[in-house]
């Protein structure tokens, strides 16, 4: 049972990391392979600021509002590259926000992590247990769909289609293309640091390993194999990936094995981005309109 | 009947799902010198392009010399003999004229033949000798064009496809050019040359095609169509 | 005084490294215009091929262990090349990159797999080297220069002697082109594949000689090239030597500023600074 929850906990948690990503890489076009740094800055800012006795819905405005503010940053010098480029200098941006938490020792206590997270209180109700965990993550995961649904059909995100369509169209139109990718980023990765938040109440103990180019690669399968740019399409992804990479965890299997099964885990899903590229780059769920 | 040297029969090509051309034809007798005109978007440099082997044909036939090409790609036509020139960029501009002219001569097995062939070119065009070590990028139009003419007749070809050789040049450039074309055909090579300015062209051609929109429209000698007065209406301007 | 000399010859040293790396990363660039972005797992097998060979069971002395290393991390990058990437030539550039990444990420838990995350070395002793004009240096260091030296001139002569390598410029300039003035596209792409295999295997080699093996050393390294070829100037070949030696001067003398710890984010560092003040450099979705 206790498996089963924790299942679910995990991809809803992945739901809404790849719903954000879907923002921005599905329908705006902006392969953003540093996503993974606002889910750690969402993640560490919750994570400290808790820690130090604020009170959760605080910290928890003040995580999104951090990730958000991040993202705009980050958008400002690598918005003007061209896409592949833009996906590079994201990477890069990842990573080297790795490196901050790994070593500015007095902020973060570097690769030593933090441990002993508190688990989130919102209005005097304790979301301490599994079943309690679920629900906020349930809760909030049918809130951002709902949000980033909104946020899809309006005019916003018409233009962020044609921004994935055709960037010279839409200049000659007279529409300020680089705002709108901006909006994106800054939404997609308020969404992450979201994700990040309640990542972080549930494990209570992060360090700078938890957010390497790996879990990039499992949010990017994610969208790529659900469908990017489908509003399903991110919660099937992450239903079928979570599903596999969690259920290997709880198989029981001999301990000397996990050296082996790690990156072997990680091999399949390398050759399984491979696969889609070549054979089904739309992913599971096709988009509306197109067998592209 | 003479043999043709070139055929196209009924052949249907374009861009992916953008079909350009709905089913052209065409012959190039040997020796011949056979012009196409038209008027933008009627698919001329589609069809070169398709002859070369750059597109594939969706339907259609392409025959030169007795074998069929329909589906060759360009390096088989290159060893045939069939010359493209394309429209536009034509050169490699960051290669030397010299490094231009030895890719010209790559296929060509045999080395000393490509260096004799070199020579010849540097008789024939001066010019040419006399920038052999400057980019090809930094030449002036017209120098460009010849460059990538003498490019094409290093190969020795049997055959060449020219694509709006007189694009962006100058009147006497352009005089200059089809005098080499004239040359290049009385040594007995036929050509297929697509034009936009097409009065030149026309004068020079045995035969020569109008294409629109995709289609055939008219065929007759250079003189006919030239002296037509639906085509000087239409695609000569007058 | 000396001290600056010395991080100055040691961001040299850097530098030939990056320049290697980025010299390979932007033929396949000029070539087939995509970025390679496996080309760090090029890198890092190149290295660990090395240490097989030289390890259980082969026990090959380090010249004879350089041809099967070779061999195999240009076998690798063909191969990349052969399964991956030509299937997906007529794609955009992004569908590209993602399957780029999706073999980069195969490759690096692949190495984890057969030799696990720790830190490795070739295991060569330190010996004693020589002090020039206040700068310290070893055999092996000396190795490297000479080596880098050795790439780049076998790199001129190839791309300004060789009428292979003169294809390879032609290739870069325009594709169709060269294919209707009767050059061998696929041969000349297999050869630049080759070349930037090759670049990849040596400078990794070099690298880990100068420092140890580890499975992440491709990215980090991948990022570095990358802001090396941004530097010089994407395509061109000097260029990225140039860039190259750049970062490895930037990062040996930015640690006399700042924590070592960030050492490794001075590339992606300059990569901004440069997006700032020329953007132009890479605007817009041409070219």
């Amino acid at each position: 049972m206790d498996l089963f929850l924790h299942l679910w906990i995990m991809i809803f948690i992945y739901s809404i990391f790849a719903m954000s990503l879907n923002l921005e890489m599905g329908y705006t076009g902006l392969f953003n392979f540093g996503h993974i740094a606002f889910f750690g800055i969402g993640a560490y800012t919750s994570a400290l600021l808790t820690l130090h006795q604020i009170p959760f819905a605080l910290a928890f405005v003040v995580a999104l509002v951090a990730s958000g503010f991040f993202g705009f940053l980050l958008s400002i010098p690598s918005l003007r590259l061209r896409g592949d480029y833009f996906g590079i200098a994201t990477l890069g941006f990842g990573e080297i926000l790795r490196m901050v938490f790994q070593n500015e020792v007095w902020l973060t206590k570097g690769p030593m992590g933090l441990p002993g997270i508190p688990k989130p209180i919102l209005f005097s109700y304790r979301f301490a247990t599994l079943p309690q965990y679920l629900l906020l993550t349930m809760g909030l995961t049918i809130v951002t769909f709902l949000i980033l649904r909104i946020i899809i059909r309006s005019p916003l995100g018409r233009t962020l289609r044609g921004i994935r369509e055709d960037e010279i169209v839409l200049m000659a139109l007279g529409k300020n293309a680089f705002h709108f990718k901006i909006k994106s980023v800054v939404i997609g990765s308020v969404f992450a640091g979201l994700a990040g938040v309640l990542w972080t109440h549930y494990t209570t103990f992060i360090s700078p390993g938890d957010f390497t180019l790996s879990e990039t690669i499992l949010v990017l399968l994610i969208v790529v194999l659900g469908g990017k740019g489908t509003e399903w399409g991110p919660l099937m992804g992450a239903f079928v990936l979570i599903f596999f990479q969690e259920s290997l965890r709880f198989l029981k299997l001999p301990t000397e094995w996990g050296r082996y099964l790690a990156p072997l885990q990680q091999m399949i899903f390398g050759g399984l981005l491979i696969f889609l590229m070549i054979y089904r780059p739309e992913g599971l769920i096709r988009e509306k309109g197109e067998g592209r | 009947m003479t043999e043709s040297f070139l055929e196209v029969r009924d052949v249907y090509s374009g861009y992916g799902k953008i079909e350009v051309l709905h089913g052209v034809s065409l012959t190039v007798a040997p020796k011949e010198i056979v012009c196409v005109i038209g008027p933008n978007g009627s698919g001329k440099s589609t069809l070169l392009k398709t002859i070369v082997g750059l597109i594939q044909p969706t339907r259609g036939f392409i025959q030169f010399d007795g074998s069929e090409i329909s589906h060759k790609e360009p390096e088989e036509n290159v060893e045939l003999g069939i010359a493209y020139i394309p429209q536009g960029k034509n050169i490699f501009p960051s290669l030397t004229v010299m490094e231009n002219l030895e890719m010209g001569g790559i296929s060509l097995k045999d080395s000393r033949k490509a260096r004799n062939a070199i020579q010849e070119i540097w008789e024939r065009y001066p010019i040419l000798q006399k920038r052999r070590k400057i980019k090809a990028g930094s030449l002036s139009g017209g120098e460009k064009q010849v460059l990538a003419m003498a490019r094409a007749s290093i190969l020795q070809p049997r055959l060449i496809l020219l694509d709006e050789p007189s694009i962006g040049l100058a009147p006497k450039v352009i005089d200059e050019m089809y005098h080499h074309i004239n040359r290049m055909n009385r040594e007995g090579i036929p050509l297929l040359i697509v034009e936009q300015n097409a009065r030149k062209a026309l004068r020079l051609a045995h035969r020569a095609y109008v294409l629109d929109l995709g289609r055939n429209r008219l065929e007759d000698t250079g003189e006919g169509l030239l002296n037509n007065e639906e085509v000087q209406h239409l695609y000569l301007g007058r | 005084m000396s001290y600056i000399l010395q991080s100055i010859f040691n961001g040299l040293l850097a530098g030939c490294i990056y320049a290697l790396f980025a010299m390979g990363l932007t033929m396949v660039y000029r070539v087939l215009n995509f970025v390679n972005f496996a080309h760090g797992e090029l890198i890092m097998w190149g290295a660990y091929l090395l240490y097989l060979f030289m390890g259980d069971p082969f026990h090959f002395p380090l010249y004879v262990a350089l041809i099967p290393a070779l061999g195999f991390t240009i076998l690798l990058g063909l191969g990349m090349d052969w399964i991956v990437f030509k299937p997906l030539r007529r794609t955009n550039r992004l569908t590209l990159l993602i399957a780029a990444l999706g073999i980069s990420f195969f490759l690096r838990n692949g190495a984890q797999l057969f030799w696990g995350a720790e830190l490795r070395t070739y295991g060569f002793e330190i010996k004693r080297g020589w002090r020039l004009f206040h700068i310290s240096m070893t055999a092996n260091q000396m190795a490297i220069i000479l080596a880098t030296l050795g790439c780049i001139i076998i790199v001129y002569l190839l791309l300004y002697r060789s009428i292979i390598g003169k294809a390879m410029r032609a290739v870069s300039d325009n594709l169709e082109l060269a294919r209707v003035t009767g050059i061998n596209a696929k041969k000349t792409i297999r050869f630049t594949w080759i070349i930037s295999s090759a670049l990849a295997c040596v400078g990794g080699i070099l690298l880990a000689l100068d420092t140890n093996l580890q499975p992440g050393m491709g990215m980090i390294n991948l990022v570095k090239a990358f802001a090396a070829i941004l530097l010089g100037g994407v395509g061109n070949v000097w260029g990225a030597l140039w860039g190259g030696i750049f970062i490895g001067l930037a990062e040996n003398l930015s640690v006399l500023f700042i924590s070592t710890g960030y050492k490794d984010s001075i590339a992606f560092g300059m990569m901004v600074l440069l997006l700032l003040l020329r953007p132009r450099v890479l605007y817009g979705s041409q070219e």
